[in-house]
């Protein structure tokens, strides 16, 4: 009966306790892991009592609809993984520079849960919600818009993500995770050879996190295509928003091969199907065919939105109208397109006929030439402008040069006579962190910088800004470099320990760079903490510190909730400049209207908590648990179809008076010229243009 | 900008500075045709990118400095957003670029499939990939050979590949590319060195704690000590036991057998031996 | 900012209406999917024409959606609507073409 409620689920399981039976090096860094997450949770629990935040927390955060407060919160998920999928990057470096002369710090094993879980959070928990958190944030605000088309959708999918999240945190104390690689391919990860919980975490943290970036997808698509205020035609559509719009149709298709694979897998460990299993009829290759039919758009996914936030951050920054915007639009659906056909380039090396991998080959090259515009066009986009390197410009130039580093090495991997040679090594995991870091993280990381005034009231701490780049643009290289040419010497990927003598050097260098990437990211924990210190000299009430383009930097920083008072005029791509030249930008309004916003709502806490239950219970055979708590989320989700009262009116008078006073605000600024955008006289409005 | 400087300096330090440390593994330091036609392939793709990203590395500094807000002496046109003439080079030199790279990927591709045998009368070899260890039987010459894969270094080679019970994936960097192994299938790989001389082999697809041990010796030798060497082997061993792979796992394996058992390869190969599941 | 209550006229056809609808797409839905799983089930049909009859039945599945739960038609559709329906034909095309093109020509090398 027990059995029924608490599956396989033991005592030794726990982390703590396997330690105390077999006390060695390995499952102490193991348990100090887990004892590191325990303390961590407990001292946030600590912390919120003694503040007395529950209340807060709840009311203003967890049960939120608010687009921002959805992205802010997405954001803040995806640093908490970043720093444990970064600490287990900086182990596993570790590892392999001082494998070989002993055996190194952890066991294979162990060094095989920790690829997996880094690769597993980094794509899934760390890229996936930081990018789908900037866009909550700043999509709607770009169109005029006052929230996403599905306010309450748009919690659920943040909380799936959180629950994911949780799922993989809890793998850290209770038994293992998949040893199989974020890629988890059977036979591997089958029953007959992975028996325990490991690809079980894997296969419901990556289901519900998929399930989560489908219905966001679906939320965005919509909300772009419906929710444009009046004079928005998509093309004035500021680039991000295109960006957006692509990654969304990417992440409505590609994520259900996804699913449908991990749902597979799943059934064939434990509902005895052969669907990759090869005696009986199964086809293990098919695993291979699906899990990259997602992976390859995924890689998109996390690359587009990138692309958008660097066209703001060249136009912003070089004080000018982004270059050849048609050509980049144009671009950005050429790529979202071309990203269906090319996914077979993970398996040249599978042996399937030399004409079927020439046609893909070919077609991944021809995402080249789109990627290529994009480079120009914003090179362009900086001549005749006046530049200035702030932080989130060093991340943009130190992209477009790495970025071409990662081109040339996509371009050589896309053609199978190269990829036979270097496929699984690590060339290939630098060409993709090549990619990941100065492409997706950094431009996340120059995002935060550019639109952190706009969540939060004021600047982030320009000194510091430059120490996380200054930190982290050399960690890259020394992190990365190594391991293009580990890989064309024959160094594979996965690999706990080399003992080649060659390869020493190589991997004392990339464990500097680890090193300083943690160090960079360590800075920023420090910046956010001195901006929040010192944000009275920071502030920028009147909102537009950057001078900026786009409707978002329309209104007081924070944000109106309701995010405009009125409907912004849109006659240009560059909206708000359009308006800040015709003298339009500050003006006060003749009428208020009462303006309709969702009221918060604990669904969607309710729906994650329980479909992390679900997911934990199917992980540990518990099966009625499991399916107590799946009804539950259906219970839940029928429960609120009969709410109707799902709006709150802000009255016309509220809406004015928040108004008033931003204008006030602004007023009282006074216009700073850009060489002076980082001194405290930057109050949020920017000079006129001569 | 600093990383302008720093990446050419990298990239330069590993083109020169990688091929000057001894025995190399990868196919930059080709050993046989496949790998230096991959060499060959790689080296002119860097040159054709170069058309792409030189401008790019030559503009980007210049336009930095020339248009710093902070007295660059460059002009301001702010609403400078199009340029047919721009927008026509930045889209046609890419297509070119890249037509010119299709052209040479479908020809290459299509002749260094690795299934395409490489010689006439090849010799033919049966590779088991298995944990921690691999098998390579030579059907024509009776023998097996245990993490060694002895080589005429005067004819080509034809490796058939199957994989015991997890995906596995064969390559000796240094004379050709790799390709999957399979349980419950077979797959081909064709190799040839230009001359005698000792490659390391091994799996690169990760299969599990034993995965940095699957590796083999490559050894390719002259015609006439190949064949002394095979006598050699054949009068050393002894027949190939029915538990071959279990002894080798547990660590009382030989270094070469016998093959009595000459279709070891097809019963491992055969789907049905994998469908023992549940 | 514009309200999600207000619908195109040409969608509003009143409550009574609409369920109806919703009532008929619940049945011909529901019948398909039996029809699916009876033919398989009682052994009426197998091989290579039960591979033909599902694949029928699931695209006339997907036209009843369509019909029933998303309000498409012919005659009356939106051309955004039809656009991203074609796109999405496209997309799914792409994957199921490629995927049976890649796994036959594994199939026939191994
Ligand atoms: C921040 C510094 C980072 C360091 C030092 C680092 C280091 C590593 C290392 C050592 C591996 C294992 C390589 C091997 O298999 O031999 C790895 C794998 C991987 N990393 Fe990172 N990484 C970093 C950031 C990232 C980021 C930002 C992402 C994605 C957004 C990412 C995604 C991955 C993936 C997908 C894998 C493959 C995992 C697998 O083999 O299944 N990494 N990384
Ligand atoms: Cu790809
Ligand atoms: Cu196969």
């Amino acid at each position: 009966m027990i059995g029924l409620f608490l599956g396989t689920l033991r005592w030794d399981d726990v982390t703590f306790v396997e330690f105390w039976r077999t006390p060695d090096l390995n499952n102490a860094i193991a348990a100090a892991a887990a004892g590191l997450l325990v303390l961590g949770v407990v001292a946030t629990l600590i912390l919120l009592t003694v503040r007395g935040w529950w209340r807060p927390l709840w009311r203003d955060w967890l049960t939120s609809l608010d687009h921002k407060k959805i992205g802010i919160m997405y954001v803040a998920l995806a640093l908490v993984m970043f720093a444990r999928a970064v600490a287990e990057a900086n182990v596993m470096r570790a590892h392999q520079a001082t494998a070989a002369l002993d055996a190194g710090l952890v066991a294979p094993d162990h060094f095989a849960e920790l690829f997996s879980t880094h690769g597993t959070i980094m794509i899934f928990l760390v890229a996936m919600p930081l990018l789908t958190g900037i866009m909550n944030f700043v999509m709607p605000l770009q169109i005029g818009a006052r929230d996403v088309s599905f306010p309450l959708l748009n919690a659920i999918s943040l909380m799936l993500t959180a629950a994911a999240a949780g799922l993989v945190m809890v793998s850290l104390v209770l038994g293992h995770f998949s040893t199989g690689g974020w890629s988890g391919y059977p036979p591997y990860t089958g029953a007959d050879i992975s028996p325990g919980e490991g690809p079980d975490y894997w296969i419901w943290a990556l289901t519900l996190s998929s399930i989560g970036s489908t219905l966001t997808g679906m939320n965005f698509a919509v909300t772009l295509y419906k929710r444009r205020v009046q004079g928005m035609h998509l093309f004035r559509m500021p680039l991000f928003c295109w960006t957006v719009l692509c990654t969304s149709i990417l992440m409505i298709f590609a994520m259900a091969p996804l699913t449908l694979a991990t749902l597979m897998l799943w059934l064939d460990r434990h509902a005895g199907f052969h669907f990759f299993t090869v005696g009986s009829g199964g086809d293990m290759m098919n695993f291979a065919n699906l899990f990259w039919l997602f992976g390859h758009p995924e890689v998109y996914i996390l690359i587009l939105p990138a692309f958008g936030v660097w066209s703001e951050v060249f136009s912003t920054f070089s004080g000018k109208r982004l270059f050849g915007y048609l050509s980049l639009v144009y671009a950005t659906m050429a790529i979202a397109v071309l990203s269906f056909t090319v996914w077979l380039h993970h398996f040249f090396t599978m042996g399937q006929s030399a004409n079927v991998n020439a046609a893909f080959g070919i077609a991944t090259m021809l995402i080249g030439v789109p990627t290529g515009v994009k480079v120009y066009d914003w090179l362009l986009t900086m001549m005749f402008g006046r530049v200035r390197l702030r932080v989130p410009m060093l991340f943009a130039n130190y992209f477009l040069v790495t970025f071409l580093l990662g081109g040339v090495t996509g371009v050589l991997l896309a053609n199978p006579t190269v990829d036979y040679g270097v496929h699984n090594s690590l060339f290939l995991v630098a060409h993709f962190h090549n990619m990941l870091i100065p492409g997706t993280l950094f431009a996340m990381l120059a995002a935060i910088h550019l639109w952190f005034p706009k969540a939060f009231g004021f600047r982030l701490h320009e000194g510091w800004g430059r120490a996380v780049f200054w930190l982290m643009a050399p960690g890259f290289l020394l992190a990365f470099m190594p391991l293009y040419a580990m890989g064309m010497m024959g160094g594979m990927r996965r690999t706990a320990y080399f003992s080649d003598p060659l390869f020493r050097p190589w991997l004392w260098a990339a464990e500097a760079g680890a090193v300083l990437i943690l160090a960079g990211f360590a800075a920023l924990v420090v910046q956010i903490v001195v901006s929040v210190r010192r944000r009275d000299a920071l502030a920028v009430p009147a909102g537009d510190p950057w001078d900026g383009r786009s409707l978002e930097w329309l209104g007081p920083a924070p944000a109106f909730e309701f995010n405009f008072a009125g409907e912004p005029k849109v006659e240009d791509v560059d909206a708000f400049t359009a308006l800040k030249a015709q003298g339009e930008a500050y003006r006060r309004q003749e009428t208020y209207e009462d303006i309709e916003m969702p009221r918060n709502s604990a669904v969607p806490v309710v729906i994650g908590a329980l479909a992390g239950l679900a997911a934990f219970a199917m992980v540990w055979q518990a099966w009625a648990t499991a399916a107590l708590a799946f009804a539950g989320v259906w219970a839940v989700v029928i429960g609120r179809s009969f709410v109707r009262d799902t709006e709150r009116t802000i009255p016309a008078a509220e809406v004015e008076a928040a108004h008033r006073a931003w204008l006030a605000d602004v007023a009282a600024a006074t216009p700073v010229h850009r060489r002076d955008e980082l001194t405290p006289e930057n109050r949020g409005l920017a000079e006129e243009p001569l | 900008m600093t990383p302008d400087r720093i990446l050419p300096t990298c990239l330069l330090f590993f083109a020169v500075g990688a091929p000057a440390a001894a025995q190399e593994q990868g196919f930059l330091w080709a050993a046989g045709p496949v790998a230096e036609a991959q060499r060959a392939h790689f080296v002119s793709i860097l040159w054709w990118m170069a058309v792409v990203t030189v401008p790019l590395l030559i503009g980007l500094p210049l336009i930095l400095w020339r248009y710093r807000l902070n007295g660059g002496g460059g002009r301001y046109r702010r609403d400078w957003g199009a340029s047919p003439l721009a927008e026509v080079a930045i889209w046609s030199v890419p297509v070119v670029v890249v037509g010119f790279l299709a052209w040479n990927l479908w020809h290459a591709t299509l002749s260094l499939d690795p299934y395409r045998p490489l010689g006439p009368d090849p010799l033919e070899v049966q590779a088991i990939a298995a944990e921690g260890h691999f098998l390579f039987l030579y059907p024509d010459e009776g023998i097996v050979t245990v993490d060694r894969l002895l080589l005429d270094a005067d004819r080509t080679a034809r490796l058939k590949l199957t994989s015991v019970d997890v995906l596995r994936s064969v390559m000796v960097p240094r004379l050709a590319g790799q390709i999957y192994a399979m349980p419950g299938m077979t797959t081909e790989l064709n190799l040839a060195a230009f001359a005698p001389g000792t490659y390391a082999g091994l799996n690169t697809q990760y299969s599990g704690p034993l995965f940095p041990e699957e590796r083999f010796e490559t050894e390719a030798l002259p015609e006439t000590n190949w064949h002394a060497r095979i006598e050699a082997t054949r009068d050393g061993a002894g027949p190939l036991p029915p538990d071959v792979l279990q002894r080798i796992a547990m660590g009382d394996g030989a270094e070469a057998y016998l093959a009595a058992d000459a279709d070891l390869f097809a019963r491992i190969a055969a789907p049905s031996s994998h469908g023992a599941h549940r | 900012m514009s309200d999600d209550h207000d619908l195109p006229r040409s969608e509003d056809v009143g409550e009574a209406a609409e369920r109806r609808q919703y009532i008929r797409g619940a049945v011909a839905t529901l019948a398909l999917t039996l029809a699916a799983f009876g033919l398989v089930g009682s052994g009426y049909v197998s091989g290579g024409t039960a591979l033909v009859v599902l694949c029928t039945l699931a695209i006339v599945q997907i036209a009843a959606h369509f019909r029933f739960f998303l309000h498409i038609d012919l005659a009356r559709s939106h051309r955004d609507d039809l656009q991203l329906i074609l796109f999405t034909a496209l997309i799914v095309a792409l994957m199921v073409g490629g995927t049976v093109w890649i796994l036959f020509d594994q199939h026939t090398r191994m």
